[in-house]
């Protein structure tokens, strides 16, 4: 109990001091984001003995551990899914390449299933999730962008747009495009 | 580049084509595939199709993913057997069971899915042993619980049914048929709460609805029992287990203890759902968006979310729907689903009666305390108020548009503006009339409208101009003068920097009057609104006319000029109506205003016959708490007192007071006018206690409201100082009298009078006083005066011969005070 609650207060410290312009802080944030995200997505995987994982759920349960549920002010609370956004698939990648080359659990994918992507019933190999991304990074960085912001920290449209500076009709139309292609290309 | 295309070049035309349709999206393709590049546009019309197909929405709807379920089908709970597989709910499976006894009773048998320890296994058999005592007919009965290798399981009363939701919207069932459910609902929670058993987690899968229409609660007082464990096992990661999003209260994501408070929120919570057809907070799926949003705002009015979720909200069944539910249905569940519990209906007995008060056509109480009714009825029915309030926010949004369509990131200064526009709006919903901050509501919405004005509309100065126009007129309305004046000033400023049009400059100008009315600077009105008036009668509407000169006319009576004004008033009674009701108003309040500066001039017979005229207008056009009307019915009392008829004048004051008092407040302007009035019907009827009470307390409030150097915060201490000096309080009186003499000396012209009437005063409370030798040259000095501008037959010319009478019978000189006695009508 005391180690979360000390974690809450530096991550409040940390977010201020980001907030305020300190980049440095912005490193020790992502650290421990990844750290809390990467912790909890290992304990789920072992702990529900399944490769099944949500990522909005990782966020939002980093979410309270880290930033605890008053301590951050609401205006912050987009950066905070956005970061997490991007250590969440840093996290999932990572972890399920280990997995994979360690041969544990007989080298099974890690997959994710969540409302940003398809049907909560379908699971799709987050390894391919993220070489697709990578792939659509190339062509149009933007859409790429917001789908993973989509995807891996389960931001609104309007946080989407909030976070990138952009309207809500271009992330819509820019989200369903994006989604579209993903889900074909994993579907094929 | 696999395939033979280029893959980022067929992300760029697919998402171009998305954007169009039918033949300008094959144009388009035609286009840029051409013939050439048969690859490109198969990869480009296969992503088309796929996107055709859509997603199933429904999907966003689902709780947390289907989990593998172990087979439990055959293992034993007790003495009883799992037979068929029935569900998973947050708090674990549930399964059909029979009796392995032979004896034939089915139950539905819950596994607990968190493992329980030694204590925790005590715990909950003491708990739900409690809860078996439960016994109504619309809560299903809890039969059996046990722990069976540390896996608890509850066994219930199976009953075979649907989910409540599921139930209402399969069969259609009417509002009214819901609402009576809702009621039978409440009144099960109420028998519970009874015996000390909060459900605490009331949502439509935990009522099930039989095949004869009854409503049973299922899982009663499990959540609490849970509860009291959960948090050993807060290592669950799923936080969607704790609390179910739509249904939880506020403070139930917050992890506080269950009360009945909990589901009172969980039947309106309940309600909501199915009277509306979407849960609230319906956008917040994900539990931590729930509680989030939940602990910060309030749910969307009923009637609100109905309408923009109802598919045929413009057809009449949709229509009627979404006016069923406003008003009483709408306060009822905002009163159920108040974020703080300390404000929902403080029983589910409350509640439950609340209900039948609606379906038998009752007033409900929600009303009475919410903010729809009270601050409601203050704004909404002050028709001034409703009108500028709701245009002003709507061109706060269609402002915001503006300057949106010229900024550099144009959608997101759009979105701003709409978020202004419900920040503002929750702003006046989140007020709480009760607490007697009535008026701060609407003052702070204003103040935070100027403030977003400064920071927002920089670059947009004529939109800026009207906005702060709206903030100036409304500012008025609710006696704000100082506020609105700083707002006219900028408007003035802008209009005349950027070339505003003769009728905006028109309408600011009329307003700067009325504001200067306001703050009792008659003679300093009188320039802009004369220049009103001559803009305007060149080029502005009717109504804009009409409003110049009635405010212009006014200015003049006070400042004596009564032929003009006269003049101006029939000016505006001349202008054809041609039905529009705001002329008509305006014809009865020119009336009303020829009547009220008939009687100032003493033509009683005149001002009376006005006041009729005005008074059958209003009569016959507005509803009986209009407030224009109750100012024409003042007028009419005034009418009273100055026909001799004192005491029926003190009724009608009395009943324009209770009605202003309900409608604006006590403290309002307005009401405190009324107030005053009354007073002096008081001392006409020798009530001098009373009457000095009731203007001593109109004097301070207008001195705070107004400040010392208003024409009405005068007439309070005139009346005052009058009632005292009568009520032998002769020192409290002449000071208060000699003040307001000074005063208005300074701020009116020279042989105003009024400065001859507060002389009369003087002289009056003088002769009280016994100060004969002082009374007697002021007194003198001031008939002479009031002879001279309003005639002998003026009430207060009338008064000050009375004074002069008794003076000399006083003083032993039976000869004069004969010769003013004869003055004096009967």
């Amino acid at each position: 109990m005391n180690h979360s609650m000390s974690n809450t207060l530096e991550f409040g410290a940390l977010l201020e001091r980001w907030s305020q312009g300190d980049r440095a802080a912005l490193d020790q944030l992502l650290t421990s984001l990844y750290t809390e995200i990467h912790a909890i997505a290992v304990r789920q995987l072992n702990h529900e003995r399944q490769s099944n994982l949500r990522p909005t759920a990782l966020v939002h349960e980093a979410y309270l551990r880290l930033a605890g549920l008053n301590q951050i002010r609401l205006q912050d609370r987009t950066h905070f899914l956005s970061m997490a956004a991007r250590v969440t698939r840093q996290a999932l990648v990572d972890e399920a390449r280990r997995r994979r080359a360690t041969k544990r659990d007989g080298g099974s994918p890690v997959t994710l299933s969540d409302t940003n992507i398809g049907d909560l019933d379908q699971a799709y190999d987050a390894l391919d999730v993220d070489e697709l991304l990578t792939e659509l990074e190339r062509y149009d960085a933007q859409a790429a962008e917001i789908v993973g912001l989509r995807v891996f920290g389960g931001l609104t449209i309007t946080e989407v747009a909030e976070s990138m500076v952009l309207s809500v009709a271009t992330v819509n139309r820019r989200w369903v495009a994006g989604k579209v292609w993903l889900m074909r290309e994993l579907s094929r | 580049m696999n395939g033979g295309f280029d893959r980022g070049r067929a992300f760029q035309v697919f998402e171009q084509a998305l954007s169009l349709d039918g033949s300008s999206r094959a144009r388009y393709l035609d286009e840029s595939c051409g013939g050439t590049d048969a690859a490109l546009r198969a990869e480009v019309e296969s992503l088309l199709e796929t996107a055709g197909k859509g997603q199933p929405q429904t999907s966003l709807l689902l709780a947390p993913p289907a989990r593998a379920v172990e087979n439990l089908i055959g293992e034993c709970c007790g003495r009883f057997r799992l037979v068929e597989f029935l569900g998973e709910g947050g708090m674990g499976i549930v399964y059909r069971a029979e009796r392995t006894d032979g004896i034939n009773q089915v139950v539905a048998i819950k596994l607990i899915a968190n493992a329980l320890g030694e204590r925790g296994r005590e715990h909950f058999l003491r708990e739900t042993q409690l809860l078996a005592r439960l016994e109504h007919p619309a809560i299903a009965r809890l039969i059996d619980a046990g722990v069976e290798a540390g896996r608890a399981w509850i066994a219930l009363e199976f009953v075979p049914g649907r989910p409540i939701d599921a139930y209402c919207d399969d069969n259609h069932l009417p509002l009214r048929a819901r609402v009576q459910l809702l009621v039978n609902l409440a009144r099960a929670v109420a028998a519970a709460h009874g015996l000390l058993v909060v459900h605490g987690d009331i949502k439509p899968a935990n009522v099930l609805v039989t095949a004869d229409g009854s409503p049973k609660l299922i899982d009663f007082g499990i959540a609490a029992v849970l509860q009291d464990h959960g948090a050993a096992h807060s290592q669950t990661t799923d936080i969607g287990r704790l609390f179910t999003p739509h249904y939880a209260a506020p403070e139930q994501t917050q992890g506080v203890p269950l009360t009945v408070a909990t589901d009172v929120y969980g039947l309106g919570a309940l309600a909501y759902r199915l009277l509306t057809g979407v849960p609230t907070y319906r956008d917040c799926v994900e539990p931590l968006r729930y509680m989030m949003t939940a602990v910060a705002q309030n749910v969307e009015l009923p009637s609100r979310a109905a309408l923009a979720t109802t598919p045929d909200a413009l057809s009449r069944a949709g229509r009627h729907r979404v006016d069923a539910l406003r008003g009483d249905l709408d306060a009822i569940l905002c009163k159920a689903l108040e974020r703080d519990p300390a404000r929902r209906y403080s029983s589910a007995k409350d509640m439950q009666e609340e209900l039948i008060r609606y379906l038998v056509h009752r007033p409900v109480l929600a009303r009475a305390q919410t903010m729809s009714y009270r601050l409601g009825r203050f704004v909404w029915r002050n028709a001034l108020a409703v009108t500028l309030v709701g245009l002003l926010l709507a061109s706060l949004i269609t402002a915001g548009a503006l300057v949106a369509w010229q900024a550099r990131r144009v959608a997101v200064a759009k979105e701003m503006a709409l978020r202004r526009g419900e920040f503002l709006e929750n702003l006046l919903k989140s007020a709480n009339p009760d607490n007697g901050r009535r008026d701060v509501s609407v003052a702070t919405l204003l103040d935070a409208a100027s403030r977003e004005l400064d920071v927002d509309l920089g670059n947009e100065p004529l939109v800026e101009a009207s906005m702060l126009g709206l903030i100036a007129q409304t500012n008025t309305a609710l006696s704000r003068f100082p506020e609105g004046m700083a707002a006219n000033d900028k408007q003035m400023a802008i209009l005349t920097k950027f070339g505003g049009s003769e009728v905006d400059i028109g309408q600011a100008l009329t307003a700067r009057g009325q504001l200067l009315r306001g703050e009792g600077k008659w003679t300093q009105a009188e320039v802009p609104l004369r220049e009103a008036v001559r803009l305007l009668r060149r080029s502005g509407t009717p109504a804009d006319l009409c409003a110049a000169l009635h405010l212009l006319g006014i200015t003049l009576a006070h400042t004596q000029h009564e032929e003009e004004a006269a003049a101006l008033y029939f000016e505006e009674i001349a202008i054809e109506s041609r039905g529009d009701s705001q002329l008509q108003q305006e014809r009865m309040e020119a009336y009303d205003a020829l009547s009220v500066m008939a009687f100032e001039q003493g033509h009683y017979a005149e001002a009376v016959s006005y006041n009729r005229q005005a008074l059958d207008l209003a009569r016959r056009s507005l509803p009986s708490d209009s407030l224009k009307l109750l100012g024409i019915e003042m007028t009419y009392g005034t009418a009273l007192v100055n026909t001799h008829q004192a005491a029926a004048a003190e009724s009608v004051f009395r009943e324009v007071i209770a009605k202003q008092t309900q409608l604006l407040g006590a403290g309002h302007h307005d009401t405190l006018l009324t107030q005053l009035s009354l007073a002096d019907a008081l001392i006409e009827l020798h009530r001098d206690t009373e009457a000095a009470q009731i203007s001593l307390d109109a004097a301070n409030q207008l001195d705070a409201m107004v400040g010392p150097e208003n024409l009405y915060t005068l007439m309070a201490w005139q009346e005052y100082g009058s009632a005292a000096c009568n009520d032998r309080q002769e020192d409290a009186g002449l000071a208060a009298l000699r003040q307001m003499e000074a005063i208005r000396k300074r701020i009116l012209p020279a042989g105003h009078w009024l400065i001859y009437r507060a002389s009369a005063s003087i002289g009056i409370c003088q002769l009280r006083a016994k100060r004969y030798a002082e009374a007697e040259s002021t007194l003198l000095a001031a008939v002479a005066g009031l002879e001279s501008v309003r005639g002998a037959n003026f009430r207060r010319t009338q008064e000050a011969y009375r004074a002069l009478r008794d003076l000399y019978t006083a003083k032993g000189l039976p000869d004069q005070a004969a010769l003013w006695a004869a003055k004096i009508q009967l």
